[in-house]
């Protein structure tokens, strides 16, 4: 897998479409895999979103989530 | 796609979606816990989300896999690729040990919350009937520390079904009307 260079983001708000690039569409490809664990037994879909908006409270509720836990025990300590 | 339509996180269809998702749940997540320099890899990023569809390892196929695969997909092509560079802050601990001293922490930790937050209110289609994962997946702190470090160092090619293993489990704990009847 080739790799670029890392950029720095300092608050990532927005994206460029130099950045994104251009938009690819799916495509599934059934690799050499024989094991019955890929089965067809139950697809789905995951969670859905209605804009990048949600997506940033999701994100943040979990970071807090995380902080408060670290946050408690240091305060404890 | 418009603001009013609703898509997957990480699966949307539209390539250009996906990735400003990744990158909007990476930057949220980022400020919240206190960084304020963030250092990714775009290209990296690009390849992942690109790749982990080009080569689901279902042989249904991406539109045909569970919700626990496709999770564990993400999980382990983004944590072996390690496109995120800054580490986490010494503060952010778990029972006094320092997330950060776990190599490869930081992809892991936004692996697993991206995979938690996307199961949660999940759907499995069955037959003819859909099953919504409405209760989220929540761990001990001990737990969540061992997952942070066993995540760390995943492959797809060795630990994809393991991983799969994992969420599909976490999962239907919280969510038991979403498993198949217990028997063995």
């Amino acid at each position: 897998m080739e790799h670029s260079e890392p950029i720095v983001f300092e608050v990532l708000s927005s994206y460029s479409s130099d950045i994104v690039g251009e938009s690819q569409p799916v495509k599934a490809v059934a690799p050499n895999q024989s094991s019955a664990f890929v089965s067809e037994n139950a697809r789905g879909s995951l969670r859905q979103v209605k804009s990048r908006d949600e997506i940033s409270i999701i994100a943040q509720a979990s970071a807090l989530a995380l902080l408060k836990i670290s946050n408690e025990q240091s305060a404890t300590v | 796609m418009n603001n009013q339509q609703q898509y997957n996180i990480l699966y949307s269809g539209d390539q250009h979606h996906d990735i400003i998702s990744l990158f909007t749940y990476m930057d949220s997540f980022a400020k919240n816990i206190g960084l304020d320099k963030f250092d990714i890899d775009v290209g990296s990023c690009q390849s992942i989300l690109i790749g982990m569809k080009q080569d689901f390892p279902h042989n249904g196929g991406l539109l045909k896999a569970s919700p626990f695969k496709k999770v564990a997909n993400f999980v382990t092509n983004f944590v072996a690729s390690q496109p995120i560079k800054s580490e986490f802050p010494n503060s952010l601990a778990i029972n006094g040990h320092k997330l950060n001293e776990i190599k490869n922490h930081q992809n892991a930790i936004i692996a697993y919350h991206i995979a938690v937050d996307s199961l949660e209110n999940a759907i499995i289609y069955r037959g003819d009937t859909s099953i919504k994962l409405e209760h989220r997946i929540q761990v001990s702190q001990h737990t969540y520390f061992d997952i942070i470090d066993t995540l760390s160092n995943v492959r797809p090619v060795d630990h994809f079904k393991v991983v799969t293993l994992l969420f599909e489990q976490l999962a239907y704990r919280f969510n038991p009307q979403a498993s198949y009847s217990l028997e063995i």
